[in-house]
């Protein structure tokens, strides 16, 4: 990587940490999710059952077919395992919309993009240093976000399980595996959108549309439609990792001056 | 060589309608070019083209010899480019703008600090440099625009409007700062400008556009020229001979058509000799306003602005 894209990302990652608009929402999403909920499910597992809502259908399966010392170790295994991943989905994918839309569509609002493409960088090496300039922030918001899940969760396992319970072979596949690929996904999906929408607000809202089967992930989930296990991790990481290469390929030639400007 | 050589270049944005048509001029090295003409009238796209940003439909577009559309990572290192379109970063300081620009353009850490110091002074923004640009006033947010398409410094520089906004005082810098580059440094300097009375003030020549197409293109003296321009003697006076009676303008006001000093000097000695009484007289010449309007309506205007005392 040449010094310049060093330069663009260090310089991306500087705006980002001095926008409240963008670090904001990074900052407080997450910690709803992994901080906040958490700590509900954790306190609420302390009532039993009737203490959360939305879970019927997932208790009555797994007080059938497995069996726990008591109903909140059932309720905290079934929060940490079948609900909370596709929650915690939610946060690669809100970073690099948040990220991509002001690295992408934001530049071209602020004007910004036109002096970019004024400096001697190539316009592919310009992308490749947005999209690494996007994904490593938004990434490393997703690691921190687990990092803090996994303390608050060992906390609780401790109180109700008298071990440290994550994680899991399925939590890494979901670090290591499947959010790099919903990174990814995420900021594509933003450059595609750059060609077409003119501000940041825009944007953000056509990023609903990338929000939606994550949001069919988690009522699945929750209504016991599907369980998410190894295996379908494993898969769902590798079809998006195939659906990124070809979308890359379409992005990249998107990505041209003329369709900036 | 010439600093900038373009070729029929056309530029078609939707089909059927050209935002530049077949556009031709070329602009030696350490020239003050004056491009002109409306909104819309196909500016920006040149500025965009010659900078290897856009490309063109047709046509060929040359700066120092290279093809815009072959080396536009050369291109941006010989150009300097500071536009209504080309902003700087809100969210940065001034400071750290031009050390993000300067990076970008392979500077040296020791070259940024060495120019940026340099052009924060030169143009009254040192004391800012710790702000971010969000808070710079327009004028400051111009400026340091200005400074960032200064840093590298460029062979060629691309202005537009790069004095509206700005008060007398840094209007009159940026003006000598820009004509300093040209005379001493021999840079190009390629200006888009409404503003006529500013670029007859800088250009040492000049181009008419309007909806892509080059209307007139040269020096000042060679565009009258083209549109055969009059000059006229206004003189104010009583018992004037009647042979000039077809001149009065209004109560002893006459405006007559001469072809130079000469022909003014005879006619006003003619005057005199025949027992006419002048109380004032001046040349009046076209001034760039005229010329442009002439240009752009096709037609001769009637003039008003530049005056020789005589």
């Amino acid at each position: 990587m040449k010094s310049a894209q060093k330069v663009m990302i260090y310089k991306d990652v500087k705006e980002v940490l001095g926008s409240s608009q963008l670090f904001l929402p990074m900052l407080i999403v997450p910690l709803v999710f992994v901080l906040i909920l958490p700590i509900a499910l954790l306190i609420g597992a302390q009532f039993g059952n009737s203490g959360i809502n939305g879970m019927d259908q997932l208790i009555k399966i797994f007080a059938a077919t497995t069996s726990f010392d008591n109903d909140a170790q059932l309720l905290v295994y079934i929060g940490v395992n079948y609900l909370f991943p596709s929650f915690f989905l939610l946060i690669p994918i809100m970073a690099a919309s948040i990220l991509g839309a002001s690295s992408f569509v934001g530049e071209k609002e602020r004007k910004t993009l036109e002096s970019l493409l004024y400096t001697p960088m190539s316009i592919r090496e310009l992308f490749s240093a947005k999209v690494v300039g996007t994904f490593v922030p938004a990434y490393a918001v997703t690691l921190f976000s687990f990092i803090i899940f996994g303390i608050v969760v060992n906390i609780g396992g401790w109180f109700y399980f008298g071990k440290l319970i994550f994680p899991t072979l399925k939590w890494l596949i979901i670090i290591l595996w499947l959010s790099p690929a919903v990174t990814l996904l995420g900021i594509i999906f933003m450059v595609l959108v750059s060609a077409k929408a003119a501000t940041f607000q825009e944007a953000q809202q056509m990023s609903a549309f990338i929000v939606l089967p994550i949001i069919l992930l988690v009522v699945g989930q929750s209504t016991g439609l599907f369980l998410l296990n190894e295996i379908i991790l494993l898969t769902l990481g590798a079809m998006i990792l195939i659906a990124d290469y070809f979308l890359m390929g379409i992005a990249t030639k998107k990505f041209s001056p003329e369709k900036l400007i | 060589m010439h600093a900038i050589e373009v070729c029929n270049l056309k530029k078609s944005y939707t089909q059927g309608e050209n935002a530049l048509d077949s556009i031709s001029f070329h602009i030696p090295q350490g020239a003050i070019f004056g491009f002109l003409g409306p909104n819309g009238s196909g500016k920006t796209t040149t500025v965009r083209i010659l900078n290897g940003i856009l490309s063109p439909t047709q046509g060929s577009a040359l700066v120092y010899g290279q093809k815009v559309t072959a080396n536009s990572q050369e291109i941006h290192r010989l150009c300097g480019v500071m536009t209504e379109t080309a902003a700087s970063y809100e969210n940065l300081t001034g400071w750290e703008n031009l050390d993000f620009f300067g990076q970008m353009h392979g500077l040296s850490k020791t070259e940024i600090k060495n120019q940026s110091e340099q052009l924060l002074y030169s143009l009254d923004l040192y004391e800012s440099k710790d702000k971010k640009v969000k808070a710079y006033s327009t004028g400051m947010k111009k400026r340091i625009s200005l400074a960032r398409a200064l840093l590298h410094r460029p062979k060629i520089l691309f202005l537009d409007e790069p004095t509206s906004g700005l008060d007398p005082e840094s209007a009159q810098n940026v003006t000598q700062m820009v004509q300093k580059l040209a005379i001493e440094h021999g840079v190009t300097v390629f200006l888009c400008t409404h503003q006529l009375k500013y670029a007859e003030d800088i250009c040492t020549l000049y181009g008419f556009i309007h909806k892509g197409n080059m209307l007139g293109f040269g020096t000042f003296q060679q565009l009258l020229q083209e549109k055969n321009s009059t000059i006229y003697l206004e003189l104010r006076g009583d018992s004037i001979p009647p042979s000039f009676t077809p001149y009065q303008n209004a109560n002893k006001i006459y405006k007559i058509p001469i072809t130079g000093d000469t022909d003014a000097s005879q006619i006003l000695q003619g005057i005199l000799k025949q027992g006419g009484q002048v109380y004032e007289a001046k040349q009046i010449h076209w001034g760039l306003e005229d010329l442009y309007f002439a240009y752009q309506r096709g037609v001769s205007h009637e003039i008003s602005t530049k005056s020789n005392d005589l």
